[in-house]
């Protein structure tokens, strides 16, 4: 079984000619323009903000504080999402859950972005053997299904939340340095490059000055994306019994406990399951949004036919 | 517009389908919780086959002096019709009676093979393959006199060559027989005419009858022992005879017709492995079964009210506790486990964890030794500030961390309980770091007691001797996880189980549930409950404590 469909490898953004800096706030504002965008901001900001709240302490209930006389409770004034078997307060485990979520997410798919980033920009400038050895990695990594590697990986780890971002990260690497090899390859021919060498600049200022800005686009847009996937593989490890472990909140392991309860009592599952749905719905759109936003041919309000392009492929599992 | 709208939706769909897996997964996917427990590491104690109606017999119950009176007063019904299906979440491992510890190897083989004597539904023996015993030699000597025209399933006729070959086999070292250290007393065994078995023991020993009850006791036919078959087709006495297994989705046996109990109500009895509890309810609710076997209570919340079948809750001999390892500091000492011991609301453990169904238990579960659950301990339990008074006297006021091991997977609600325990001991400064293992793993550290706390399902049995024997004698086989040696729980056992005096026994065994109170080795919690569907159209099932299915050997169907 898998939770897990094929992870995102974003529609690749065009890497056009250096377009000159945009400032983030700028580029925020041009997500907000955006429908669905403007949804994926509010959205994450919600989630951001309750994320905080579960863990800031502020809350009257604690998320693993059991009170079993209070317990299986519906939603209530008192517990606004229910109480669990324990006694423990829905509302606070669903918050905390978010935190633990989101933590994890980050933190792989940052480590992820920057090593597959990395990788994959050093492969396409480079070329030759690099080229050869790197790809032939991330084949490797790619041959494994996703949740099946992240599984093997945090057997052999252990469990914990440190463990689990270890695993997404090593199965999320190789996507980010395809996704950074394609248009590397394009800019690395481009006269400005071939410009610079004949300036004698080094290779290392070609890479972080000329060659990571134009190409770092896509790797935004993938990162929204792979955000997304990285909850749902939190959540499916945790529901696994391979993340998260009890009485610490996770979604994933939220929903698994909730599963023999839902006939009895249904706010134990559709709590943290909404949260899950909430927070992928969110990333996808936001990450969206910010495709269009960063897409060259885009001009303001309107938005160019789509193709998926190939050269990159999905993975199953 | 669109190819957002699809992405949003498939992820949306990823979750979905996220969630309906969910409700079919993994823990769920295991059953009889203490099969694998550390229960059967040693012994689980579960009784043999079938003939709950043998009437008239054992009277007499105590343990020495069964008599004998013709067996058969089975309910002579109508010619045996239908197929019985039973649903449950594991498969049978091995076919050897000898080597099962899986419940539902036991419970499978419990019904094509017999042993010497039984125990009934309340744990009282009754005759079994043998009809009568008695004790000579100040208790050293057992003559069991055997049942006649007892066939096998072969044709063979059964006679005492079979019982000395099949004793002989669980005492060899090389068979690895699960219940070898139960019946390590005997030196010798005399076959001196067909009808007649003579056990010699080195000292008397009241639980050999228990033991030899025991579908690990199993007698085999002599023909299959020299031949080296057993293990490959199931060749025995009882109720049914063994037709066919098709590995992890059904065992298949069919009555047989000269049982000397009386032939069974169904032609045939099935066994179907379903791996999730869930199934099994909606396959009862859809009449695919005539009975379905679970042990998550949350499961079996869901199967209340159904118009075709009945719940059946069982209380059982298995009870859940909190083992400590008293070796390891501050756990050595008395005061500190005694304020745990104190401060555990057993009720509690079992409204959150197990949905309420379970009964706070002392040390024995036996059905004939049930004494106060809680008398012995210093204090009521719950009483938080006498258990705070407990650690301060004992210098650990300020609180300290146990690694404790709980099990996921088989044994449904053990995490549940590790954080239930959690949540209270926090409120005496104790810190239990819960440490989830899956079955094997787990029961590696339990047996190596590699582990401050444990919790546990262990198995009980109708001896009090065959339970606690293994973990608090001097030469038992589990004095590791015991995690106590004590003198005193040693000198009871043995006075216990070397006399049959009845009186004397229910005093030494009170005493014996006292002192391990007072010593509070582990904390002792409750005796959960197996459950049972029941196709309305089933007659004549009974659940057991000692969870054997024996009772399907008479049960009929009807419609």
């Amino acid at each position: 079984m898998s939770t897990s469909a094929p992870p995102p490898i974003a529609e690749p953004v065009e890497s056009g000619p250096p377009t000159g800096r945009r400032s983030p706030t700028a580029l925020l504002r041009r997500v907000w323009r955006d429908p669905g965008g403007r949804i994926g901001i509010v959205l994450m900001v919600l989630m951001i903000l309750l994320a905080l709240l579960g863990v800031s302490g502020l809350l009257p209930h604690g998320p693993i504080d059991q009170a079993p006389q209070d317990r299986l409770q519906g939603p209530s004034g008192r517990y606004w999402f229910g109480t669990d078997q324990f006694g423990r307060d829905i509302a606070a485990r669903t918050f905390a859950g978010i935190f633990t979520s989101l933590r994890v997410s980050v933190v792989s798919v940052l480590a992820a972005a920057v090593i597959g980033t990395f990788l994959g920009v050093l492969a396409g400038f480079l070329g030759g053997w690099v080229d050869q050895v790197i790809g032939r990695l991330i084949d490797i990594l790619f041959a494994f299904p996703a949740i099946l590697l992240a599984l093997a990986l945090v057997s052999a780890l252990g469990s914990g939340w440190v463990n689990t971002a270890i695993a997404i990260t090593v199965v999320y690497a190789p996507i980010f340095a395809r996704v950074a090899r394609g248009p590397t390859l394009s800019v690395a021919g481009s006269e400005y490059i071939r410009a610079g060498r004949v300036l004698g600049i080094p290779t290392s200022r070609l890479l972080l000055r000329h060659v990571l800005p134009n190409v770092a686009a896509p790797i935004v847009v993938q990162v929204t994306l792979a955000l997304s996937w990285a909850i749902l593989t939190e959540s499916a490890l945790s529901f696994l019994g391979l993340g998260t472990q009890a009485p610490d909140a996770s979604l994933g392991l939220m929903v698994s406990d909730a599963r023999n309860l839902v006939s009895t009592a249904w706010w134990t599952l559709v709590f943290p399951a909404a949260a899950i749905v909430l927070l992928v719905i969110g990333l996808n759109l936001l990450g969206d949004g910010l495709r269009s936003a960063l897409d060259p041919r885009q001009t303001s309000g309107t938005r160019p036919r789509r193709q998926r392009l190939t050269g990159t492929r999905g993975r199953t599992s | 517009m669109n190819s957002r709208s699809s992405r949003v939706a498939a992820a949306a769909i990823a979750v979905a389908v996220g969630l309906v897996v969910a409700s079919c997964s993994p823990a769920g996917s295991t059953g009889n919780s203490s099969a694998e427990q550390p229960a059967s590491v040693g012994n689980s104690g579960t009784d043999s086959t079938a003939a709950g109606e043998t009437t008239g017999a054992a009277d007499s119950g105590a343990a020495a002096s069964g008599s004998a009176t013709a067996p058969g007063s089975a309910t002579a019904a109508a010619a045996p019709s239908g197929t019985f299906v039973v649903a449950r979440t594991g498969d049978v491992d091995k076919l050897d009676p000898h080597l099962a510890t899986a419940f539902q190897t036991i419970e499978t083989l419990g019904l094509v093979y017999d042993s010497l004597v039984k125990t009934d539904a309340d744990g009282k023996l009754i005759p079994g393959l043998a009809t009568s015993w008695k004790t000579s030699d100040g208790g050293k000597t057992i003559t069991f006199q055997l049942r006649d025209g007892v066939k096998w399933q072969d044709g063979d006729a059964f006679t005492s060559a079979d019982v000395k070959a099949s004793i002989e086999r669980i005492l060899d070292e090389k068979t690895s027989a699960v219940g070898r250290s139960n019946l390590s007393l005997i030196t010798s065994v005399d076959a001196p005419d067909p009808g007649t078995a003579v056990l010699h023991l080195s000292a008397p020993d009241t639980a050999i009858y228990y033991a030899l009850a025991s579908t690990n006791s199993s007698i085999l036919h002599a023909k299959d022992i020299t031949a080296g078959t057993v293990g490959k087709t199931p060749d025995g006495t009882g109720p049914f005879s063994w037709k066919s297994w098709q590995p992890e989705q059904r065992v298949t046996l069919a009555a047989n017709a000269d049982y000397w109990g009386g032939a069974p109500g169904v032609a045939s009895l099935e066994f179907r492995v379903i791996p999730s509890e869930s199934s099994i309810l909606a396959g009862m609710k859809a009449g695919s079964f005539q009975l379905g076997v679970l042990s998550d209570p949350s499961v079996a919340a869901q199967a209340e009210g159904a118009s075709n079948f009945a719940l059946v809750k069982q209380p059982v001999l298995s009870y859940h506790v909190m083992q400590l390892n008293g070796r390891r500091p501050p756990l050595d000492k008395l005061k500190v486990r005694q304020a745990i011991a104190c401060a555990v609301d057993r009720q509690q453990v079992i409204d959150t964890a197990a949905f309420g169904d379970g009964q706070v238990t002392g040390p024995i579960t036996s059905p004939g030794y049930q004494f106060d659950p809680t008398e012995g301990l210093p204090c009521k339990p719950g009483d938080l500030d006498a258990a705070k008074q407990l650690l301060a006297d004992a210098g650990e006021g300020g609180g300290f961390h146990l690694k404790t091991i709980v099990e996921t997977g088989e044994y449904a609600t053990s995490v549940a309980e590790g954080q239930n325990l959690q949540a209270q001991l926090a409120k005496i400064g104790v810190t239990l770091d819960l440490q989830q293992l899956t079955t094997s793993p787990y029961v590696k550290a339990w047996l190596d007691a590699d582990y401050d706390a444990a919790v546990a399902l262990n198995g009980g049995s109708s001896d009090p001797f065959l339970m606690y024997g293994r973990y608090f004698t001097t030469d038992g086989s589990l004095t590791k996880p015991a995690g106590l040696e004590s003198k005193e729980l040693n000198e009871l056992l043995v006075k216990g189980n070397s006399t049959d005096d009845e009186t004397v026994r229910q005093q030494t065994y009170q005493q014996l549930q006292k002192t391990l109170l007072e010593q509070s080795p582990w904390v002792w919690m409750f005796r959960g409950d197996d459950y049972y569907l029941v196709s309305s159209k089933v007659q004549g099932f009974t659940a057991r404590a000692d969870e054997s299915l024996t009772s399907l050997g008479s049960a009929t169907l009807s419609g």
